[in-house]
């Protein structure tokens, strides 16, 4: 420890490189007036109608909410098919000449969606809205189709409409408001927007994100930052320190022993520094109970990594053999486990492989307690499988390294 | 002190130590020589422990040793052949270090320290990173480390390799006043000048069997008061085995291409010698002549040179 104490780069710079990665992403997701955190569909809207339905359709677009997830241009139809082709835009709604007239005359029309083919995510935003818009549209037309029937004669009649004309007309429509009045209002079901952070913890869901999301790299980075200190062995071999350590009055077991516990100790450390600064830099708090959880699983869950590591450093020749290896491992273990990317964006196949990483179990109860929505007997099988790890591994890994010091 | 009996060790079927016995008296100044790869670096791993021997058996102090005992190692002092020191702190926290290491704590191991880093003239530098020392500073360095704890038995082996003779001078000065301190010493190395200058009694060591041991005299003695005498040139192996014949007490000891030697004792004089040489149809390069020696002692043991 006063080797690392007089050379404390490496571990400095393992220990805010998840502060700096949470930092990052936490810019992201941080709290402020923004209501949308993804980037805006990009819609090309082309109205060969330019009737009052067409104009219904097109303003939706910039109306509450689709206003902040649409950005709507209206070029012509040339223009528009070459921005879509050129990448410039992720839809291209088209509406068509008669489009109202066919709605009145209650005829089928179609409404055109052209897809960048070169985006995902954004182009199947806007077909959902669409397809929303035109069943939202579709029923209201046919929820009103008697009074719009006179509206339409009104319409195409030669004659200035009389007053009895639009009384009827207005009662009409008055009737059918009144009828679904029971049903329409108030909304049976109404759209509850929550979360699950903010409901239990009060604190905002931005610092709760970011808790999540650290989870996830920390135990990551604890992953590199062991791998670090247990090279040491190897370098006290390289420099024959080891050897003139085991020629004084310390056992082989007593050496090994001490090196497992200065990898617990300096990985202990590396997270407690990690997540002081994640509390005063992002205003992370816990409750009394929370934190007495989330202290004794992280401390298994060190240990478990002290044996996971300790035991890789066993099975390899030299330091540089570990040197290359135990990162690719890492890499591997990180992403299958939920470590990297959040569990469940990733795919299915993936999802179903992420139990045989002793990484997810970490991370899927680290992140378990920061949410606040789950204690001990929820955390069972996650807490049995760190502690499985955690004696077999490091005990494998005391042995070997007994065996391995032995000539 | 020190008492091993049949010690041997053997890797992947050859046999590096062959059955050696040896004894250390208390106090004394004991030399291992031989050449690279004599087997003397493996007898000091057994010695403290870092490897287990095939056979035998050894006792530090009356008590027989093994593996299970590392509390017995306190009364040992090892100075490996590499310097074996921490490279990115300084000589006082590697003292400190191995210091603690020996239990020793508090105002006593501040005070060795500093007694240490004075007595190997390293006191001003005693901050700096080892990394940044001469080959010099760290071979002292690292006997430092080694007798911190004024250890009964010290184990060097060949502390004085690869380093300028000023420094080679110093080592070999700061062995002789740690051995009249009182610290019985066992001390390896290939540099007969070192065994004659340093050694109260030796082993001479070669393929992992001692070949000889005793005092300096008494080892000399086994070339008794013969001369050797290095002959290199152009000879028939003939006229080379022949010439022993021809000279009273004359010993060929070995013969090689182009090199023979003899051993001739020293009341006969070397002119007839070489009279003799050219009558036998040598060409005469190059003639060594060897008084008593350990080096005589080591080519009449092995027929070669010890820096051979």
């Amino acid at each position: 420890m006063v080797r690392r104490f007089y050379n404390p780069s490496g571990f400095i710079l393992l220990v805010s490189l998840p502060l700096i990665f949470t930092f990052l992403i936490g810019s992201i997701f941080s709290s402020s007036d923004k209501k949308n955190i993804l980037p805006q569909v990009n819609l090309l809207i082309v109205d060969n109608d330019s009737s009052f339905v067409s104009r219904l359709v097109t303003g939706a677009f910039g109306q509450g909410d689709m206003k902040d997830m649409f950005e709507t241009r209206y070029p012509d139809i040339n223009t528009g098919r070459q921005m879509i082709e050129e990448g410039e835009a992720s839809a291209l709604l088209i509406i068509p000449e008669g489009f109202q007239d066919s709605l009145l005359h209650e005829k089928q029309t179609d409404i055109s969606l052209i897809k960048n083919p070169g985006q995902a995510f954004a182009p199947k935003i806007a077909e959902e809205a669409v397809k929303i818009l035109s069943e939202g549209l579709d029923k209201i037309l046919r929820i009103g189709a008697k009074p719009l029937r006179s509206y339409r004669k009104l319409l195409e009649g030669n004659q200035r409409p009389t007053n009895t004309q639009i009384s009827s007309m207005a009662i009409e429509i008055n009737t059918l408001f009144s009828g679904m009045d029971n049903y329409i209002y108030p909304p049976l079901i109404e759209l509850k927007k929550e979360s699950l952070t903010d409901q239990q913890q009060g604190n905002s869901s931005s610092q709760n994100m970011l808790a999540y999301l650290l989870a996830g790299i920390v135990v990551m980075f604890l992953l590199f930052i062991i791998d670090s200190m247990a090279r040491d062995v190897y370098i006290e071999m390289e420099n024959l320190t080891l050897f003139r350590i085991l020629t004084g009055p310390v056992s082989v077991k007593q050496f090994i022993f001490s090196k497992q516990l200065f990898l617990f100790i300096s990985g202990f450390l590396a997270y407690v520094l990690v997540w002081l600064a994640a509390i005063i830099l992002f205003g992370i708090s816990f409750r009394l109970y929370q934190f007495i959880l989330f202290f004794l699983f992280s401390i298994l869950l060190i240990a478990a990594i002290t044996g996971i590591i300790g035991f890789f450093y066993t099975l390899v020749k030299s330091r540089s053999q570990g040197s290359a290896i135990a990162p690719v491992i890492i890499i591997v273990f990180s992403a299958t486990g939920g470590a990297m990317i959040p569990l469940n964006a990733l795919p299915p196949f993936l999802k179903n492989i992420a139990v045989f990483s002793p990484v997810f179990w970490g991370v899927d109860g680290l992140q378990k307690i920061l949410i606040g929505q789950y204690g001990i007997s929820q955390l069972s099988q996650h807490i049995l499988i760190l502690v499985s790890l955690t004696l077999v591994l490091n005990i494998a890994a005391f042995f070997m390294f007994e065996r391995k010091f032995r000539i | 002190m020190l008492k091993v009996e049949n010690l041997t060790k053997s890797f992947n079927g050859k046999l590096a130590v062959d059955h050696i016995s040896f004894e250390v008296k208390k106090g004394e100044i004991f030399g291992f020589l031989g050449p690279n790869g004599a087997g003397k670096s493996t007898t000091i791993n057994m010695i403290c422990s870092l490897l287990k021997p095939d056979s035998g058996l050894i006792y530090i102090d009356g008590i027989e040793t093994s593996f299970t005992k590392p509390q017995l190692r306190k009364k040992l002092g090892v100075v490996p052949q590499d310097v074996a020191l921490y490279e990115e702190i300084s000589a006082w926290e590697n003292l400190r270090f191995w210091g603690e290491l020996y239990g020793l704590k508090g105002t006593k191991l501040k005070n060795r320290i500093k007694e240490l880093l004075s007595f190997f003239g390293l006191l001003d530098r005693e901050k700096d990173k080892v990394k940044n020392y001469s080959g010099g500073m760290r071979r002292r360095l690292n006997l430092a480390a080694g007798i911190i704890h004024q250890p009964e038995l010290l184990l060097l082996d060949e502390p004085t390799v690869g380093i300028d003779p000023q420094a080679r001078h110093h080592i070999l000065e700061s062995v002789k006043k740690i051995a009249r301190d009182g610290t019985t010493i066992l001390y390896t190395t290939h540099y007969m000048d070192e065994a004659e200058d340093l050694c109260d009694r030796l082993a001479i060591i070669d393929h992992g069997r001692i070949l000889a041991s005793g005092s300096q005299e008494s080892i000399t003695k086994i070339v008794g008061e013969n001369r050797l005498l290095k002959v290199s040139g152009q000879f028939t192996p003939e006229n080379a085995e022949r010439l022993p014949g021809e000279i009273k007490e004359l010993t060929l000891i070995s013969l090689q291409e182009n090199e023979v030697v003899y051993s001739l004792p020293m009341k006969y004089g070397t002119g007839e010698f070489i009279e003799k040489l050219h009558k036998a149809g040598f060409t005469i390069e190059n003639l060594s002549i060897k008084e008593p020696s350990l080096d005589s002692v080591f080519i009449k043991l092995t027929g070669r040179e010890l820096r051979d």
